[in-house]
């Protein structure tokens, strides 16, 4: 048990520390620290604190204590309580105070910030990052369809294609859906027949057109490209916004 | 958009930093005799009781003292968010318990911001209206004429502080323009739009608007409902102000924090600070390498309450325990009433972003209240300690008692 648990912290770690070469960075300085800084307060704050942390971090006891209260998805938050950021930097400055000169001091600042650049990661190249369509920062063909069925003042239920489903309710709360992000993640997955017809690899219409109206939908959005089979009985074709065909349930009197 | 810039200048900045300088005016007027000589001299030089029937005890400061410190306006904007945040989670829990809507919650909240704004305006000139500016500029005049100035320092100065300013403004132009697609936005920025719209707080699934059953976890660090209030401010749909707007303050905020922790690390050679700042500014944009660390929490979901938690709460807190250790050093054992008011507020800020966060906080001031203890055997430290992260306590308690009830 106490085996399994400490492979799983080591393994929650090894998660954090990615490539691993910012956390080296990080223990070099804290060790360099260690040596030089003779100042009690800043030891007390930067050094002290931080052996206590990993000393319990890895402790498997205290750590099956955090995974039955909070969770085991967020014990990396205690990895948040080293100031890496805080040690790394002053630890760079302490050895810019002992060098003699001014020109050792830019050369160690440049070669400071190679060494940060090297043993981090460019935050901005993650491929979850896309240039802002506009100020909401979310894909302006989810908010031109949402705005074709938005009626001001009621609710409205539609069901969505996947990709538009984690920013529908960002831009707007008056329109509902019959499931939400929620039905995407693979840990909280419950079974849904509606998703599950949307998302096969050829839709059938027929199923999906008796799913959506059994759940109140007024609204059925569907990509132009998209393979499918049968028709969305009971719904009727409005039009196309940027692909996306939208279709209104025959008798839903919201107009 | 003049008007909505106007509105978010206000909400984001004018009012924490007036809340932050009713503090400070509280911190400066209650400071005792006995403090005084126990300060750092390099603080406060000297101070004279002025008879003033308004106000029960006056100092009156010159060259380095509490006033310069209150006119730094990062200093204040800092404070101000923690007190504006704890103000916020101690409204809110409560009404969110009950039922409220958020209308009640921004009326109460609104109303207390702006008195106390007007108190940080009323207590700063009661303060400085005895403060002698002209003589303290006057000496500020002649020590310029006569100090011998090093250009070569200056220049270098300037070049390290443009670089870190370029940096800054480099990672709030990204924040701007670019869009980073997070799954977690998709809970907590439909959960602000609705309590926005009238729909109560934490009462409708973000997911899919159905009603649904108070959800406990994220009700005790209603975060989104702080979001939902600047928007409802702003006059901008949520997303909006989460997105775009709110980042452009939370991460110079957090740059601010890390100043002034850089200004106590290097109080004797000062000039460094710039270079400091430089270093983490770097740490911040490079540190990315993985998604698990706060540095990729701030450049990425500056929005979400976790990222407020690591970024600003976190580095907060460390700069607190310095000056409590500092505190601990002149008192023989125990930390200021300031130091532990403002850990007090802080138990309350932190429970506003993150249900872990009471456990976070109190796990690292423990760390060096622990060794504080060791050193000076004083039980004023383990009753500070207990008062501070009462309110951490009390959320924990809510927290598991209502996963029971709800």
């Amino acid at each position: 048990m106490e085996k399994e648990t400490l492979m799983q912290i080591l393994q929650i770690m090894r998660d954090y520390a990615g490539n691993g070469l910012a956390i080296i960075l990080y223990i070099i300085s804290a060790i360099y620290l260690f040596i030089k800084e003779k100042d009690k307060m800043k030891r007390i704050v930067l050094l002290y604190s931080t052996v206590m942390i990993m000393f319990l971090f890895i402790l498997p006891p205290f750590a099956v204590f955090i995974f039955n209260t909070m969770g085991q998805e967020v014990y990396y938050r205690i990895l948040w309580l080293l100031p890496m950021t805080i040690v790394i930097a002053y630890a760079f400055i302490k050895v810019l105070w002992s060098l003699p000169n001014l020109k050792w001091k830019i050369s160690c600042c440049v070669l400071g910030g190679i060494l940060i650049i090297l043993t981090g990661d460019y935050t901005y190249d993650n491929p979850y990052f896309s240039k802002a369509e506009n100020r909401f920062h979310v894909p302006q063909i989810v908010m031109n369809v949402c705005d074709t069925i938005i009626i001001e003042g009621r609710e409205v239920r539609a069901v969505v294609p996947s990709e538009m489903l984690p920013y529908v309710r960002q831009y707007t709360a008056n329109i509902c859906m019959p499931y939400g992000r929620d039905v995407v993640v693979e840990t909280w997955k419950e079974n849904n027949p509606l998703y599950d017809a949307m998302e096969s690899m050829i839709a059938d219409c027929n199923l999906i057109a008796k799913l959506a109206a059994e759940q109140g939908c007024h609204y059925i959005i569907m990509h132009e490209e998209r393979e499918r089979e049968g028709s969305l009985e009971g719904y009727i074709y409005q039009r196309t916004v940027n692909g996306y065909e939208i279709y209104l349930k025959e008798d839903a009197g919201l107009f | 958009m003049i008007v909505k810039l106007i509105q978010m200048f206000i909400w984001l900045i004018f009012i924490p930093h007036g809340i932050g300088l009713f503090v400070e005016a509280c911190r400066v007027l209650s400071i005792t005799e006995e403090e005084v000589n126990a300060i750092d001299e390099g603080m406060i030089r000297r101070w004279k009781i002025a008879k003033n029937p308004f106000v029960q005890r006056k100092r009156q400061l010159e060259r380095e003292g509490a006033i310069p410190y209150m006119v730094l306006p990062g200093y204040n904007l800092m404070v101000g968010y923690i007190m504006m945040w704890a103000l916020f989670q101690i409204f809110t829990v409560p009404c969110i318990i009950m039922g409220h809507h958020l209308s009640s919650v921004s009326i109460l909240f609104s109303s207390v911001c702006i008195i106390l704004t007007v108190c940080g305006m009323f207590g700063f000139f009661r303060v400085t209206v005895e403060w002698k500016w002209r003589e303290y500029l006057q000496e500020k005049r002649e020590w310029l004429k006569q100090k011998v100035w090093d250009k070569k320092r200056i220049i270098i100065l300037a070049i390290s502080w443009g670089i870190f300013f370029l940096l800054l403004l480099f990672q709030l132009y990204k924040s701007y323009t670019l869009a980073y697609a997070d799954g977690d936005d998709a809970y907590y920025i439909p959960i602000s739009t609705a309590a926005n719209l009238g729909g109560g707080m934490y009462e409708i699934s973000p997911y899919t608007g159905a009603p649904t059953d108070f959800d406990i976890r994220h009700g005790l660090a209603p975060f989104p409902m702080w979001v939902a209030f600047i928007a409802d401010k702003m006059g901008v749909n949520t997303a909006v102000a989460a997105h775009t707007w709110i980042p452009l303050v939370l991460i110079p905020l957090t740059y601010i924090i890390y100043y002034y922790i850089g200004k106590e690390l290097l109080s004797e050679r000062k000039h460094y600070i710039s270079v400091f700042m430089n270093f983490v500014a770097l740490l911040q944009i490079f540190g990315n390498y993985s998604i698990y660390p706060a540095s990729t929490f701030l450049l990425t979901r500056t929005r979400q309450g976790k990222a407020a938690l690591g970024n600003i709460i976190i580095p907060f807190l460390v700069y607190l325990l310095i000056l409590l250790v500092k505190d601990a050093d002149k008192k023989k054992g125990y930390g200021s009433f300031s130091c532990i008011f403002k850990l007090f507020m802080l138990s309350f800020a932190a429970s506003l972003c993150s249900t872990m966060s009471g456990f976070l906080i109190m796990f690292l001031a423990a760390t060096v209240f622990l060794w504080l203890y060791a050193r000076y055997h004083s039980w004023k430290l383990i009753l500070q300690y207990m008062v501070a992260f009462m309110p951490s306590v009390a959320y924990a308690i809510v927290y598991f008692v209502g996963d029971y009830i709800f």
